[in-house]
């Protein structure tokens, strides 16, 4: 805490090879929770944190997404690359796979070039002790002059070792700037040797340009020498910066690059990165002590994993893996979960009010209205758990790049390059990442094309939806059922892209090198670790939306219905009554009475005259409150479960329906509801050995959430054909504001609206032609969804020719 | 007629699943150059193919990583064969 210049908090940048384990490094530092995984390309952009050293100093902590060079080809490359040009760190960590040193150190020696005061940080230490890699990391040190910390990122104890280490670099740095030039803002390094000396054709050309680029504008200072050489390289970024600039002339640039090629025989960037990995050559000579090659396990693996004919099957097979654990383990737990719940929420709470004496419209609101809210989600969490778990242990175990491997074929089939298969893996997690994933992908059309897709790919927040529904109307097929959307989703991509390749995004997939990480046997505490980082903040957002969307919406449609709790008891109960027999009895008549009694409310006014829209895919007049569920859905889709479950529980709240049916003692017993949980799990789990044979017919949710949801959901959807074709529309239309953001910000305006007006209409024309065919047989509404077809082709054939082609490459 | 049969440049996309060769060159422009060399695809470099199909992505192993190059790279590799 003195004043003055000391104060300034020290910015530490952790840079370095893609998949070398930064943001594990970063975490470890910072305390984060940032995304991890075992591919090339996780972090996309700049995440800022913090970190305490030993004497309680704070340093801003910044990590950046992998780099092979400091030419960037890709934007998450760009991010990394102007970040380290702009000069804001003080010190670069610069992270190297101790499994890999060669080509890492390639990075090391550009940093170098940089002039920047880096620090080397050897990870993955304890794998190269299992490869029988050792590695002299004091003569390293000796060969490069910067300090080497050979850890673990993963290891606690190396992290503060390393965090140590910094420290005191950090301040023997301080100590030397200001010996020479007093108290500095900047810790440049003082002497800036040259690290490796270029073929005399190329130094002079160097010399004869560093003095004209004096003045080139970039955040870190006496880096003539290294953009000199980047001129050389040929990166396209820096030559238009110091062309524009007018440093230094188009024609002169090109006539060097001629002179040198025919005087060396090879072009200028060939020959600089020759000598780079011959200066790492000799470096690596001398500090890797014994280096037994030996056939890795993951070269066993990989001859099977990726094998030509073996390679699909396998793929499929793991994802129909995916699918069955998430599903039947998953769903083993629903019960727990809605009794433990249920019991505390619902029953408990409705009991606690009843006992306090508070009104009863504040016990509907609590116990039916916040308190169904929060069941519902809870019965969600197995199966996002369960989601989370297996997503995270197919991302840590190396399969997500072997996966872009396998299906490039497929792939390029739709136009796209195989390595766009990793963002649209990602996206069964959450749009949100997937869209940042695109990223990686270095031509603007792969990236606006997999973005496109990418809604597609059913999230984690749509599934609760599905369990829900699957639930109520699908009982012993509920697996299938759930299954079967995840199906249409990328059915439906494959034709998507398909359209796009003939239409807007015509020509061949960039091509593309991809590197393949080895593969790790999953950790069960970094697992766990992870999926518990996700799933809350699944709750926390899923539970917020939902409590939100139950309160208001519960609020909004009581307004203007004075009346409401006077209904009609007798044909409230009949409707219950024909529910709980199975018999979809309740009529259109009797679902009308339902909500229209008592008046309008200001959403059923909404609700009813946006519903018509809906009607041709078999959303009935009185089932308005659908309606409203897929507008608060574009905020979160989480939230159309909110927004039914509270206006279809208002609806049976109010005479107290509801209550009836899980409180039947009007007892609240702690003990027993808990066995009654326990004992739930155990009895889905017995069934688990017959079902492996059975593909999906997993039940979505047992019998305690099933009478709830069946009696709510049914109020509204008269049959399973409504139920399901509603689902159609929930799994493609708007995507989620979260999303739609992200996809603003990568793909451009133009793009994103197209984007989203094309899968909301895609919504509708499926699930009217669904509908239709399966139950309303209207030819007039199976003919308006084609000619909308027809009218979306020819739409983006239109704009295919319009729309400048140049910007997408 | 031919002397020297014993080494030719041919490109990398008609190496067999594995062989071993020797990088000798790199067609096409800086920018395929520039993410090959990243990658240590570099003149002078064994490299291993371990697996490579007409129209698939070549898988290569360079030192110590295994590379994944999507097909229509792999025609501007150039290596040598014996
Ligand atoms: N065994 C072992 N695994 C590690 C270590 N450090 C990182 N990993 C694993 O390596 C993988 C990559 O880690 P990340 O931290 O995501 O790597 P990154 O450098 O941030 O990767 P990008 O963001 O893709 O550039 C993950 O599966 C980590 O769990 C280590 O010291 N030992
Ligand atoms: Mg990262």
């Amino acid at each position: 805490m003195s004043e003055g210049i000391e104060t300034k908090q020290r910015v530490i940048a952790v840079a370095g090879n893609p998949n070398s384990g930064k943001t594990t490094l970063f975490n470890g530092l910072s305390g984060g929770a940032e995304r991890i995984g075992n591919w090339p390309g996780v972090t996309v952009e700049k995440k800022v944190g913090s970190f305490i050293m030993s004497e309680g100093s704070k340093c801003e902590l910044v990590d950046l997404p992998g780099i092979y060079s400091l030419s960037a080809s890709s934007e998450d490359e760009r991010v990394a690359r102007d970040y380290l040009l702009s000069g804001s760190a003080d010190l670069v960590v610069n992270i190297l796979d101790a499994n890999n040193l060669e080509r890492n150190l390639y990075l090391t020696v550009q940093l170098l070039e940089l002039g920047q005061p880096i620090i080397l940080a050897v990870n993955m230490m304890d794998l190269a002790r299992k490869n029988n890699i050792s590695i002299d990391l004091e003569a390293l040190e000796k060969s490069l002059g910067v300090p080497v910390v050979g850890i673990s990122a993963v290891e606690n104890k190396d992290v503060k070792q390393l965090s140590a280490r910094i420290e005191r670099y950090l301040s023997q740095l301080e100590s030397e700037a200001t010996r020479e030039r007093g108290p500095a803002l900047k810790l440049a390094v003082p002497v800036r040797p040259v690290f490796v000396q270029y073929p005399n054709e190329i130094e002079d050309v160097v010399e004869d340009w560093i003095g004209k680029l004096k003045e080139f504008p970039v955040g870190l200072e006496g880096i003539e020498r290294w953009i000199a050489l980047k001129v050389l390289e040929q990166d396209p970024w820096i030559t238009k910066q110091v062309t524009d600039g007018g440093f230094l002339d188009a024609r002169e640039v090109q006539n060097a690059l001629s002179r040198i090629e025919s005087l060396l025989k090879q072009p200028a960037d060939l020959v600089i990165a020759d000598y780079r990995y011959g200066f790492v050559h000799a470096v690596v000579g001398r500090v890797i002590r014994r280096h037994t090659t030996r056939r890795s396990r993951t070269d066993m693996a990989d001859t099977v994993v990726m094998n030509r004919v073996l390679g699909v099957p396998i793929f499929l097979g793991i994802m129909y893996a995916v699918f069955w654990i998430t599903m039947h383990i998953g769903g083993a737990f629903i019960d727990f979960f809605d009794i433990l719940f249920g019991g505390i929420f619902v029953e408990g709470a409705a009991i606690l009010f009843e006992n306090i004496g508070s009104p009863v419209w504040l016990k509907v609101l609590v116990a039916d209205g916040v308190g169904a809210g929060i069941v519902t989600v809870s019965t969600f969490i197995p199966f996002v758990f369960m989601m989370f778990l297996v997503l995270s242990i197919l991302e840590d175990s190396g399969y997500m790049a072997r996966a872009a491997f396998v299906m490039d074929r497929f792939m390029r089939w739709l136009g796209l390059p195989g390595k766009s298969f990793v963002p649209l893996m990602v996206g069964f997690g959450c749009t949100v990442p997937a869209v940042l994933a695109t990223k990686t992908l270095e031509s603007n059309k792969d990236r606006i094309m997999t973005i496109f897709l990418s809604p597609l790919m059913s999230c984690s927040a749509k599934l609760p939806v599905y369990v829900l529904f699957a639930a109520a109307f699908f009982q012993r097929n509920s697996g299938g059922i759930i299954f079967s959307l995840y199906l249409a989703g990328i059915i439906l991509a494959i034709l998507t892209g398909l359209l796009l390749k003939h239409t807007l995004f015509p020509g061949d997939p960039s091509s593309f090198v991809m590197e393949l990480p080895p593969y790790h046997s999953p950790r069960l505490r970094h697992v766990m670790r992870h999926t518990w980082i996700r799933l809350k903040e699944f709750l926390m957002r899923a539970g917020l939306i939902i409590i939100i969307a139950v309160s208001i919406l519960g609020f909004l449609s009581s307004i203007g219905v004075p009346g409401g709790n006077q209904k009609d008891a007798a044909a409230e109960t009949a409707v219950v009554d024909g529910v709980k027999t199975g018999v979809t009895e309740s009529t259109q008549a009797d679902v009308d009475a339902d909500y229209s009694t008592g008046g309008a409310s200001v959403l059923e006014q909404i609700g009813k005259g946006v519903s018509p829209v809906f009607r041709p895919m078999g959303v009935e007049e009185g089932n308005w409150p659908a309606a409203v569920a897929l507008f608060t859905g574009i905020f979160a889709k989480e939230a159309i479960i909110g927004t039914l479950s509270g206006m279809y529980g208002q609806m049976l709240g109010e005479d107290g329906s509801a209550l009836a049916e899980g409180d039947e003692e009007g007892v609240f017993r702690p003990g027993a509801l808990f066995f009654r949980a326990v004992r739930s799990v155990s009895e889905a789990l017995s069934g688990l050995g017959s079902s492996l044979a059975d593909p999906v017919g997993a039940q979505a949710a047992g019998e305690e959430a099933r009478r709830e949801n069946t009696s709510l959901l049914k109020k509204g959807f008269t049959s399973p054909v409504q139920a399901y074709a509603y689902l159609l529309f929930v799994l493609i239309y708007f995507p989620c504001v979260a999303s739609f953001a992200a996809i603003l910000k990568e793909s451009g305006p133009r793009y994103a609206w197209l984007q989203a007006g094309y899968l909301t209409l895609l919504g509708w024309i499926v699930a009217v032609v669904f509908y239709q065919l399966a139950e309303g047989g209207s030819v007039f509404w199976i003919g308006v969804a084609l000619a909308l077809t027809l009218g979306i082709i020819l739409l983006f054939r239109f704009l295919g020719k319009r729309w400048n082609r140049a910007e997408l490459t | 007629m031919r002397l020297s049969m014993q080494q030719s440049t041919v490109p990398l996309s008609v190496v067999s699943s594995g062989e071993r060769v020797k990088v000798s060159g790199i067609a096409g422009g800086a920018n395929a150059r520039k993410k090959l060399l990243d990658l240590g695809i570099r003149p002078g470099e064994m490299i291993e193919v371990i697996s490579g199909h007409k129209n698939h992505p070549f898988l290569v192993r360079v030192g110590d990583s295994r590379v994944m190059i999507g097909w229509g790279m792999v025609e501007k590799v150039l290596v040598d064969q014996n």
